[in-house]
């Protein structure tokens, strides 16, 4: 597992590290607020209060070794663009860095870092798809006539193979992926599920109630597809 | 779960107009069954458990639980929400319904 390190703990950091540590990830959780770094302490690998511009104290706790480095500093752009800069310099292979202006992106974009996000409009543009399309789940758009989208399997799949449904033949999309829900019950006879992920199914794969398939297509057939849930 | 078990249930659930006293007995037997159906998928079957403990406790905390969670398996959440929702006006203490209610709602 790779090891990661977020730097700047509000609520966007506190949520990519909480997720990071959840997936089993070793996370190195840094934040200049003792109180942010103290909610986070009981579940991160390390975390630590300091100034993410501290070069001295970054390399001290071993920074220069984490696989991607979270930056999630959005308001304070001098913090954000400096300590960037910090962990290109101490040799961090990976940046990702949050930004709040077209110009912030434009200077983190110069300093090398990998990949540039900002939460808002991803927010933004992920509430539109779901309202546009309620029932589908989440919504990666790879180019303008292509996306991967989670997709409940609708009644008429149920029981059927990939290859007698015919997704491909029929929609013009690949199933990537079928995301299902295994019930289970505990010692204490409590009902829960538990998650599994079936990568790249077979096409005599079937599909169970409660399915969710991970579809590749173009964007205009996902609507067609989402009126049959 | 032995066949031996499932007969003595399924035994269970064919008395009708039980006595108080065997009111619990065959609400349990009711749930066992549910579970039974639930963890082997058969959610139709499962569901109809637990609406029959349902017909002799309306309030039965567990019936309710797991008639949202069959919702939540068929990717159904805002009626596994207003189940929950029934589970904690009814039951304002249930941990289990508040952390699942917050947790479909994206807290």
């Amino acid at each position: 597992m790779r090891q990661f390190a977020v730097i700047g703990l509000g609520r966007f950091g506190y949520s990519v590290a909480e997720t990071l540590i959840r997936k089993g990830a070793e996370v190195l959780a840094i934040d200049r607020d003792e109180e942010k770094v103290q909610k986070i302490s009981d579940i991160a690998t390390f975390a630590v209060a300091m100034d993410a511009t501290d070069e001295k104290g970054l390399k001290s706790i071993g920074i220069q070794n984490v696989d991607v480095a979270v930056v999630s500093i959005g308001e304070d752009i001098e913090s954000s663009v400096l300590a960037v800069m910090i962990l290109k310099e101490l040799g961090v292979k990976e940046i990702v860095a949050k930004a709040i202006t077209d110009l912030h992106a434009r200077i983190l974009v110069n300093l090398g870092v990998s990949k540039v996000i900002f939460p808002e409009r991803e927010m933004g543009r992920r509430l539109a798809n779901s309202l546009v399309m309620p029932t589908v789940h989440d919504f990666i758009q790879l180019s303008e006539e292509y996306s991967i989208a989670e997709i409940p399997a609708p009644k008429e799949f149920q029981g059927k193979s990939l290859k007698e449904i015919g997704i491909r033949a029929r929609y013009n999309m690949n199933v990537l992926a079928i995301r299902r829900k295994v019930p289970t019950i505990e010692d204490e006879g409590e009902t829960s599920y538990r998650e599994e992920t079936i990568i790249s199914p077979s096409a005599d794969d079937k599909i169970e109630a409660g399915d969710v398939l991970v579809v590749l297509g173009e964007n205009r057939k996902f609507q067609k597809l989402s009126k049959l849930i | 779960m032995s066949d031996e078990k499932r007969e003595e249930m399924k035994e269970g659930e064919k008395g009708t107009s039980p006595g108080s006293e065997e009111k619990g007995k065959e609400i349990e037997n009711l749930l066992e069954m549910g579970k039974f159906y639930y963890v082997n998928r058969k959610f139709d079957e499962a569901r109809e458990r637990f609406e029959k403990v349902l017909e002799i406790d309306p309030d039965n905390e567990e019936a309710l639980l797991n008639i949202a969670l069959i919702h939540e398996l068929h990717n159904e959440p805002e009626k596994a929400k207003e189940v929950y929702q029934t589970v904690l006006k009814k039951h304002p203490e249930s941990a289990a319904a508040r952390e699942k209610l917050n947790r479909l709602s994206g807290l």
